[in-house]
Parts: structure tokens; sequence; C-alpha cells
């Protein structure tokens, strides 16, 4: 068990599992409030009280809940303390995505070192003794001590997100590293080598210059106008529409099928997101300018205020608005408002690798294709996958000057 | 019983807040459903979050309302809302006022229709309120607007650098104040004071960034310098506060000293700590050799939108002043906010009986941005106070060539 050299600690001594060289992995408990600024993976200043009140929030919880997606702290094993932490959100048993957080005030060779160490016993941990299928795991790019770790342990590069990172004022790119476990690809075959589009790439449908109307050509509500349409809130009493919409749909996009929406609920979760102050999913109805008609929603999920970015979504509610134009036109109001009102640095996507359609429409967009993630969910033909895609705010706006000088 | 009105008929009889095209109303919870025209809120609200807004801003008490009161400026032709004004009335003395105009107007529209809101808005405040100062904050950028507010008697008295985004790029945030005309007959008016050059001297520049070495790490530090540390406060730290605010010898403030209530300080801690993001970020300077807390900084009015924040700083006892401790611990602060939360921008404002604080800042790299004239009471009758602004670029600059 680990390095003989290494003075063992004695809250680590009799632990079997999760223990490295010099790291050990444990749960996190409310003592643990006192060093928060070590493992918390916030950069906001908390007292012992207020972290101590967030903890409980997450352990006061069913257990297997708390098993579901638990806060474990990297610590050393010569003095116990924390260096970092990470969270272990399982899905369904089958998957589980790794999310480490390291100290901010320790070196960069350090931190590297860390994850190396962790990666190296946590990912057989999972795959050889809790039976995972796949295991990811994200950390910034270029750390050639961790992308060794990654390649000796039969991992693989899955996705890369450019410059999703301010970190020491500069921008990193982020990795996310999938590990398969051998026992399902004996069964199942390796998946094919995700694709990663090229940087320098063609727009075949850039945005449009920003429109500004005459006051009286403005929708009453409308935040941002288009050519055929505009975006506005949500209002929850439409949650009826979409979940009599969602009865009717012919076409099935998802390997999970097509969704029951239930009419409160979908209007209710609009109006809780709108509640928030500074809201982390930024939710718009998208309508024809024309006839005011609802037509779909799309929004900016997971907005992370500090890094400056988010995740963008996209539902048209009815085949007969889809195939038409109107996805793009929404989703580049969309962007005009992430980056030039909001000041969004990069946004992601991700798409069901059953769904080429929105695949294709995000290329054309401009979003480059930034990787996939295996063995996601099932579908028709066994198990499947999504793509994942990224866009750099300098990136959407140099193609939309290019189109406009052009024209 | 419901009316029904003509649209364009709703103004008719109205005496004041009338122009040529537009006129000013209080809000209505009905006007909930054309926020998006006047309101400046940058997040898509449904109608029954707006309406409860407005409703909980109207049934704090009519006077509470008329102390901070929201008009909605209409189109006389047509009824339609096409901006506001925020209205917050400092003991009837001075107001500070909000506008707000349509965003997805033209811009030579909105600025014309922004510019007959000031006037209608101010003159009827300093004519017939008579209050001593108007002061209100606009982006750059807006002819018709700036030259109606000099047609008023009013004047720029702050220009804070590239503080607002504004159309994916970068504007200046610019500080006005319009002055009764009857109170600078008495008290004559106010000294301009032009911003400082962009081109300065940092004499005090932050040190590079220090990595620790595995033993050296505090465990509540958030950020570590030479000598300081910053972390959070604990509530059960309140307690020195008000110890020492009582035994505080120097007065620097226009307000005098005053009774710190460090149980209010020590919960407020705690509050701050449970949003996310916050509107604010204390730290508590402590040193680092014993971890004994010697001052308070914080980012206070920190705009996510915009990336801003403004600075400020107490140093608890004089023995730790004129130490360069409150510049150490400062650099510490604006590492935090420039290269940890990716803030663009902070200012700081600092009132003229503290003129420490100021040589302090212009040393830091903070330059001169203005002066805010008649902004409280003081021995001498009414002071003023300068704001400071800095962006990250120049602060990372005089560091990296400090290094160097």
């Amino acid at each position: 068990m680990g390095n003989d050299s290494q003075q063992a600690s004695s809250r680590s001594q009799n632990q079997q599992f999760l223990v490295g060289p010099s790291l050990y992995l444990r749960p996190v408990d409310l003592d643990d409030a006192s060093t928060a600024a070590i493992w918390r993976p916030k950069p906001f200043p908390a007292p012992v009280e207020a972290v101590q009140d967030e903890l409980k929030q997450r352990l006061e919880i069913d257990s297997e809940e708390e098993l579901a997606n638990q806060l474990l702290l990297i610590c050393r094993r010569d003095n116990d303390m924390p260096v970092g932490s990470l969270t272990l959100d399982m899905d369904g048993w089958r998957l589980v995505d790794v999310d480490l957080h390291l100290d901010p005030l320790v070196s960069e060779e350090w931190k590297s070192s860390i994850t190396a160490e962790v990666i190296g016993f946590l990912v057989p941990w999972l795959l050889e003794e809790r039976n995972l299928m796949a295991v990811s795991v994200s950390d910034l790019a270029n750390r050639p001590v961790v992308e060794a770790k990654v390649q000796e342990l039969s991992g693989r590069i899955a996705a890369h997100h450019r410059e999703k990172f301010l970190i020491d004022g500069a921008r990193r790119d982020r990795y996310y590293y999938q590990f398969f476990n051998p026992i399902w690809i004996e069964k199942l075959g390796f998946p094919d080598p995700p694709a990663f589009g090229p940087v320098d790439r063609h727009v075949t449908a850039p945005a449009r210059p920003s429109l500004k109307l005459a006051s009286e050509h403005r929708p009453d509500t409308a935040l941002v106008v288009g050519e055929r349409l505009y975006l506005r809130p949500f209002e929850p009493e439409e949650g009826k529409l979409v979940a009599q919409w969602s009865l009717e749909d012919t076409e099935i996009s998802y390997p999970e099928g097509r969704l029951i929406l239930t009419a409160h609920t979908y209007g209710h979760k609009h109006k809780e997101m709108a509640s928030k102050e500074i809201p982390s999913w930024i939710r718009f109805a998208v309508v024809l300018r024309e006839t005011n008609e609802l037509i779909g929603c799309n929004g900016l999920e997971s907005v992370d205020w500090v890094h400056r970015t988010a995740e963008t979504e996209t539902e048209l509610f009815r085949p007969i608005h889809r195939n038409a134009g109107y996805g793009t036109e929404a989703k580049h109001l969309l962007l005009e408002y992430a980056f030039e009102h909001l000041g969004l640095h990069m946004i992601y996507s991700y798409v069901s690798a059953k769904n080429p359609r929105s695949g294709f429409a995000l290329k054309k967009q401009g979003y480059r294709e930034a990787g996939r993630f295996d063995w996601d969910t099932f579908s028709s033909d066994g198990l499947s996958g999504f793509w994942t895609f990224d866009l750099l705010a300098s990136e959407w706006r140099a193609a939309r000057d290019a189109a406009d000088q052009r024209s | 019983m419901t009316t029904i009105q003509t649209p364009g008929t709703r103004s008719d009889g109205q005496t004041f807040l009338i122009g040529p095209s537009l006129y000013l109303r209080p809000v209505e919870p009905d006007d909930a459903g054309t926020a998006p025209r006047w309101g400046g809120d940058a997040f898509p609200r449904p109608v029954e979050v707006v309406q409860k807004q407005i409703e909980e801003r109207l049934e704090k008490g009519p006077n509470a309302e008329e102390n901070h009161q929201l008009l909605i400026a209409c189109r006389r032709i047509d009824d339609k809302p096409v901006g506001s004004v925020e209205m917050r009335m400092n003991s009837w003395r001075y107001v500070s006022m909000e506008f707000e105009v349509d965003s997805l107007l033209a811009d030579d529209e909105s600025d014309k229709m922004l510019a007959e809101i000031v006037e209608i808005v101010i003159t009827w405040t300093i004519r017939e309120r008579n209050v001593m100062v108007v002061e209100f904050v606009l982006r750059s950028g807006l002819p018709n607007t700036e030259q109606v507010i000099a047609s008023i008697g009013g004047r720029p008295c702050v220009e804070l650098r590239e503080f607002r985004r504004y159309q994916g790029r970068r504007v200046a945030e610019v500080w006005y104040q319009v002055f009764n005309p009857v109170w600078v007959g008495i008290l004559d008016r106010p000294p301009e004071f032009p911003g400082g050059p962009v081109e300065r001297e940092v004499r005090r520049p932050a040190d590079k960034q220090i990595v620790l070495a595995e033993a050296e790490r505090l465990n509540r530090a958030y950020a570590v310098g030479d000598r300081l540390v910053l972390r959070p406060l604990e509530p059960d730290e309140g307690g020195l506060l008000t110890h020492w605010s009582l035994r505080e010898t120097e007065i620097v403030f226009p307000e005098g000293r005053w009774a710190e209530n460090g149980f209010a300080i020590g919960r407020h801690s705690v509050k701050i700590a449970r949003r996310d993001p916050p509107r604010s970020l204390g730290f508590a300077i402590a040193l680092r050799s014993s971890d004994e807390l010697i001052g308070f900084n914080s980012l206070i009015h920190v705009n996510w939108l915009h990336c801003t924040a403004e600075t400020a700083t107490v140093i608890f006892r004089p023995e730790h002043r004129d130490s360069g401790l409150g510049t150490e611990a400062k650099h510490l602060l604006l590492a935090h906010a420039f290269e940890r939360l990716g803030l663009h921008a902070v200012s700081s404002y600092v009132h003229e009986t503290n003129p420490r604080s100021a040589a302090a800042l212009r040393k830091q790299g903070y330059r001169d941005a203005g002066y805010v004239a008649w902004d409280s009471m003081s021995p001498a009758g009414v002071c003023g106070g300068w704001l400071f602004d800095l962006l990250a670029e120049e602060w990372r600059e005089s560091r990296d060539r400090a290094k160097d």
C-alpha cells in the first residue's frame, strides 16, 4: 500500500482503498469547513459557518442520494491536510463524472502531480471495484504528467473545450478524459476515436448584424430581435402549449425517445429560473415576429459568471418549424445576447449522437466539433454517446463581420 | 369597473413631467407586460415575476415608495413605454437617478428619447422639488443627452473608463451632477477636478504572485502576500471590530467616527457568503505571522455583467496604518479581482476629508477619475469625494514591469 518512505498519518493509516503514495481520499465532513479556502471550488470567501451550512445541505440527505453525488477531499498522507477535492457524479451506477478542484495557491507542477496521482488510484477503483462501464475525468489541458497517466490507464481525450477556464488571469483549455471498462470493451468493442474539428473552419450560416428598430416596430416583450424571430421571456402558462405539442411530436430526436412534458412543471421551471437575481440558466421563448406565435425555446444553461462560459440549448416544438432556418436565426440571436450583452467568452453545446441534424446545424452556425462522449445512453442499437461543440466569442464575431463585409 | 383608454390620451391634462413627445408616470403592476421596453433588466423574466417585483416595491408604503420612486417614460402619441427613471432621495437634499431607455432602439432614437427624459425629470427636480443637487450615471457616447445636460447647467464630474459593456464593446461610465442655482448662489459653484492622465507612474505596483511551498499554506487564506493573508471574516470576530471602533483616535470621514456593531457585521459576512455569485466579497486582512486580524477589504457592487466592482479598505488600528500593509492587502485583493474573478476594472471612492487614502490609491496605480461635490456634510459645510479607476490590464502591466 503506497510508498514506504512516506510517514503515514493516523487518519489514513488503515485505509484500504483510495490511497496513493502521498495522497488519499476521504468523504468531506462538517469540520472541513475550516479549510474551505483550499478545497471549496468557489473563489468567494466564506466564513466557517456558511460553509458548514452548505455542507449540511449536501450531507443531510438520503445516503443513496449522497453517494450518487459524493464530495471527497484529497488529503496528504504525511499531515492529513487537504489539497483539493473532487465530486463523483454517478449516472445510474453505470457511468461517473469526476470533477477535480485543487488548491489555487499551489504551484502548477504540484497540481499536475496531484491530479496524476489521484487519477492513478481513483480510476482503477471505479472500473475494477465499482464495475462502472466508463469514467470521465475533466482537467486543464496541457499537463504532460496527467496525459501520461491517462495513457498508462488506457484512457483517451474524449473532448476538448477551448479557453473554458480563467486561471491566474489567463485562458486555459479543458480536456475531458474517458476511461472504459475492459470487460465492456470485450463485449461492445472499443468506441471509434472522437473527431475534433479544425480551428480554421468555414461558417456557412454566420450571424447577421444586430437589428435596431423604430419604437413602433418593437414587440413589447422582446429582448433580442431578428428578421423573422424575436426572443422574449417564456410565460409559465405557455407550458400548456408545450405539453400539448410534446404529445403531438412525430419525430424522435433523442435516444431516450420523445418526452412527456407536464405543463405546470415546465412553466414553473421558467418562473423559478427567472426569479434568481443573477440566473444560472437564462431561457427565452422563440417567437415569430409576424404572428407573435411561440415556436420554441432556447437558452444559456450552466452560466459561469467567473469563467464567462455557458452551454447553449435549443428546442423547436413542432416539425413544421424545423429545417426552415428558424433554429439558426434563433441561435444567432441567443449568441448575440450571450457575447454582446452578457460578455461571455465562449460557449459549448452537447448533441446526442442520434441527432445528426442538430450537429450539422451547429457546425453551420460556426461551432467547432470538440469531441464525443461514448456509452452515455441506451439506444435502439445498444449504447449511444453525444457530441460536444465549442465556439469562442471572437470566432462568432469574426464570422459575422466577414459575412457583413462580403454582403 | 374597467376604463378602456384610447391610446395616446393617458397624459391628457397632466401638468408636469411632460415634454414635447414623452411624459412620465409612476410604475404600476400592469407595466410588467412591457418590462423589456423600459426596465433595463438584462435577463428574460416572465410577467408574473416582474409583476411581483413591482408589487413588492409599491407595497412598502407611500413614504418608502416616494423616497425610491420608479417612473415610466411613455410616448404621448400612443402611451407606449420607452424608458424609465429610478430616483433615490437622500434626505431630500440630493437625488441619485438611474435612467433606462429601450436597448432595442437605434442609437440616435434612444439618445434623443433619453435627452428628453433627462430634461423633463431634472428640471422638475431642481426647480420644483428644490433639492440641492441631482446625480446620475450614463454611458459615454450620447451626444444629444450630453447637450441637454449642459443646457440645464449640469456637468460631467467623473469618468470611469471601460466600466460598461455596450453592444459588444467597452465604453466609459460618466457621472453627472446638476446643482441647484439657489445653492450655487449660497455656497458658490463647487470646484471641478478633471480626471488624471492615463499614462501615470505607479510607485507601489503589485508584487509577483506568491506560489506557496507545501508547508506554508494557511488553511483559510484565499490570497497570500509577504506579510499578510486575506481570509474570510468569522462572525465571532465582530466583537473585536466594536472594541476597536470605540477606541479609534483618528477622524477621516466627514460623518466622523462611528460605533461598529460587531454582531451585525459578523452576521453580514455569513449572509453575503451564501449568495452565488455574490454582490460583494469581503476579506479579513490578517498578519501572516500571527493570523492577527488588522483590517478588512472588499469588492462591493460587483457587477457580473459589466465585470466591475468598487474596492474598499479599512485598517482597524492606527499602529497598522502608514506602514504599507493597506497597500499590500489591496494588491492581494486586486489579484483576486482581476486574476481569479476576471473583473475588467475597479473603482474606488474616497471622501475629500481622507487625503491619505487618496494618496495610497494613486501610489497603488489607481487613476483620478473625477470628483463628486456636495456629497456629505462636513465642518466646512459640505464636502465631496474623489473617484478613482483602475483597469485590470494596467494593474498587470505595472506588476510585470516592476518584476522585470
